[in-house]
């Protein structure tokens, strides 16, 4: 398992992104696969940049574990306000934007492309756990 | 992430490409504001776009 401990900053996406691509590159995943968790990397990110500490500033820590079957498990830590993203409901999809209440967009959006999503609150830390089965690129 | 502004008269015609994550959405939506406040009416075509997160589609919306 490859641990990253950053400063959770919007700035910093970039960094995150580029540690857990160089923890997958060896799979030589497909592209769609590739995209998906980097979207979910994102989101999950951002969110905790934009509200865990807010308005202070704290750090985030990203574990990235590859598994033998093969699987991609990437874990974020965060010690700012207790939040579950996985308690709120699903945006409706169904609703043009204007009718789509703002938020919830981007946890959705990891809960459809990740095989499993997971979250506890342990220690004073939030603790979200997602995974994704992969398949590499056959020649 | 590349953007092109096709002015079709009455209509204009942007063409995003690339990809538009919560680095480039703030800029994109205020591109977004100025191409709407210049047109009656504007299209959106992704055709070309590779990745979009919700931070992007926040400012589309």
């Amino acid at each position: 398992m490859e641990k990253l401990t950053i400063k959770a900053k919007l700035e910093n996406l970039n960094n995150v992104t580029e540690f857990v691509d160089s923890q997958l590159e060896q799979m030589e995943l497909p592209m769609k696969t590739q995209m998906q968790i980097d979207l979910a990397v994102e989101e999950i990110f951002v969110n905790i940049a934009h509200y865990a500490y807010s308005p202070e500033d704290g750090m985030a820590i990203i574990e990235v574990e590859l598994t033998e079957d093969p699987r991609v498990v990437i874990t974020f830590i965060d010690s700012g306000k207790p939040f579950n993203p996985l308690a709120n409901e699903d945006p409706d999809i169904t609703q043009t934007a204007d009718e789509r209440k703002i938020g919830g967009l981007g946890i959705f959006m990891v809960k459809k492309s990740m095989d499993k999503v997971s979250y506890e609150y342990k220690d004073g830390h939030n603790v979200l756990t997602i995974e994704k089965k992969l398949e590499a690129i056959t020649e | 992430m590349d953007i092109k502004l096709v002015n079709r008269g009455s209509e204009g015609e942007l063409f995003l490409t690339g990809r538009i994550d919560a680095n480039n959405a703030e800029e994109m939506g205020a591109l977004l504001l100025e191409v709407a406040q210049r047109f009656p009416n504007v299209t959106l075509n992704l055709r070309d776009l590779s990745y979009i997160s919700s931070a992007g589609m926040l400012r589309i919306k």
